[in-house]
């Protein structure tokens, strides 16, 4: 008698304080978008949205952020698949499971900070080079923060999202008995390399899909490494968001929340990319 | 002789795992390998095919010594407890896997797959993914991925023994079936009684890391300590 009541107080709950704001927070920016509400506003209006699209802005900052999350994961990705193959028992016990732990005490401030300090064309890279003989002038080296190609933006990412995959593949490794496969990858004939790329790596690629979606999602959202070692154009939707919603022009305001509509929807695509595919993920 | 094993021993650090282990098989024939769990059964399949070393003694396979050779290069198939379908192919790649990385012309990949399926009774089954198949389905599946290679060894370990009954009698005869169809030698490790009685043309117990072979089945239903005495006079005070 009571499991019904029970089930409906366990939803409100989970709407109270999970989905109510995530929804009120949309519903208020898709309005304020529209014209709806807000100080400046005089009633419902496309033009904010019209203005939005009119240039080339929006575009760009959406193919920039999908560039910097997809390029980062990717070297991530990478580095970590090879990391866990060549070393898969390192990060069960002993002094590699407490290092690869370090970068997530880091928070992302501080960690583009250090890069900054680390890449910089005046930074410790570069005083690094100039007293190995490498460069003549510390000037000579190149600048790697808030540079053209986002080597900065990227680095610090991939330094940041090092960890959570590392310990991802590690922890897929075991779960799937990976080496229960391998072995019977050789015992079939397979050569080693041809297990890693027919075997290994595409059962923890497949496993993981979901988690570089939803992580995709994650990084789509940083704020502080591009607005500290970014240029100042292109802006990711974070940024370019923040910046017409609390700088200078009030106008831009609807604009900001129009950008952060559009980012929600993206979000709530992928989101249900991701649960598609983790449908069928530990059914085997 | 076909397979000769010389006195193949293990040490797990303290523990003598493998006792100078020797026995041989002739071609064509299965040698069933009962023992109860952690006599030391699946290490020693494992040594034969490479996947664990051995600290001393010799395999002979058609007259070669394979305990040098790498796992990849003894042509033994190693049959897992559990079937181990590849999670990222469906049931076409699975046992098309060993062809495939050989270079098979695709045509011939095709054809043989699909005689496969039909042999194993899964025509129709090709394009299903491994978690749409049931655990004999599963079985039956790994059994065709190594199968299709034709290899000249098979080490089978335990690999019915998380199917249910009805299943697992089926595996058994299905076993049979293609064993004789395809002229198999194997090694079928078990722990059941009356599994390694119906499996294997000859028969050895294992306890403690010893091996004991039987000249034939009934000395080896005469032997007090495989226990077949106690099932028969179980069943008959029953």
């Amino acid at each position: 008698m009571f499991k019904p009541l029970n089930k409906t107080l366990n939803f409100s709950i989970l709407m109270l304080f999970t989905l109510l704001p995530l929804l009120a927070g949309l519903g208020y920016a898709i309005a304020y978008s529209f014209g709806l509400v807000g100080v400046l506003n005089k009633g419902f209006t496309l033009e904010n949205w019209k203005i939005l699209f009119s240039t080339s802005e929006v575009y760009i900052s959406v193919l920039y952020t999908s560039w910097l999350a997809f390029a980062s994961l990717s070297i991530c990705i990478f580095i970590s698949l090879a990391v866990v193959l060549a070393f898969p028992k390192k990060f069960k016990s002993g002094i590699f499971s407490y290092l690869v732990y370090m970068p997530l005490a880091f928070p992302s401030i501080v960690a583009a900070f250090f890069f900054f300090q680390f890449l910089s064309n005046a930074g410790i890279l570069a005083r690094l080079c100039h007293q190995l003989g490498i460069i003549n002038q510390i000037s000579d080296f190149p600048n790697l923060v808030n540079d053209s190609y986002h080597i900065g933006i990227i680095s610090t990412q991939t330094f940041l999202s090092l960890p959570f995959f590392i310990l991802l593949y590690a922890s897929l490794y075991q779960a799937e008995k990976l080496e229960d496969y391998q072995k019977l990858a050789y015992a079939l004939g397979a050569s080693k390399k041809q297990t890693i790329f027919k075997i290994s790596i595409p059962i923890l690629l497949k496993r993981s899909l979901p988690s570089i979606i939803i992580y995709f999602i994650f990084k789509l959202g940083s704020y502080e490494v591009p607005l500290l070692l970014g240029k100042s154009s292109p802006e990711t939707i974070s940024v370019l968001a923040v910046r017409k919603l609390q700088k200078f022009n009030l106008l831009d305001i609807p604009q900001g929340y129009a950008i952060a509509v559009i980012y929600a929807f993206l979000v709530l695509l992928l989101l249900f990319i991701a649960f598609k595919k983790s449908k069928h993920q530990y059914e085997v | 002789m076909f397979l000769e094993v010389k006195n193949i021993s293990k040490k797990f650090k303290s523990q003598q795992v493998l006792k100078e282990i020797c026995f041989d098989v002739d071609a064509h024939q299965t040698l069933s390998v009962l023992g109860k769990s952690g006599c030391g059964k699946s290490t020693l399949l494992k040594i034969i095919a490479g996947i664990e070393t051995a600290d001393g003694g010799m395999v002979n396979l058609q007259g070669q010594n394979v305990l040098a050779l790498p796992a990849q290069e003894r042509k033994i198939v190693y049959l897992f407890q559990e079937a181990l379908l590849f999670p990222n192919m469906n049931v076409f790649e699975n046992i098309a896997f060993g062809l495939k990385i050989r270079n098979t012309e695709k045509h011939i990949i095709k054809t043989k797959v699909k005689d496969m399926l039909s042999q194993l009774e899964l025509d129709g089954f090709d394009k299903k993914m491994p978690h749409e198949l049931s655990g004999g389905q599963k079985q039956r599946v790994a059994f065709g991925r190594a199968l299709i290679l034709n290899p000249p060894l098979i080490l089978l370990d335990e690999p019915f023994s998380s199917l249910d009954v009805e299943t697992r009698s089926n595996m058994q005869q299905l076993y049979k079936k293609i064993a004789k169809e395809y002229q198999i030698t194997a090694l079928f490790v078990t722990h059941d009684l009356k599994e390694a009685l119906l499996m294997g043309d000859k028969i050895c117990y294992m306890e403690n890391g010893v091996l004991e072979v039987y000249k034939d089945k009934q000395s080896f239903i005469r032997s007090e300590k495989t226990g077949v005495q106690n099932e028969i006079n179980f069943w008959n005070n029953l």
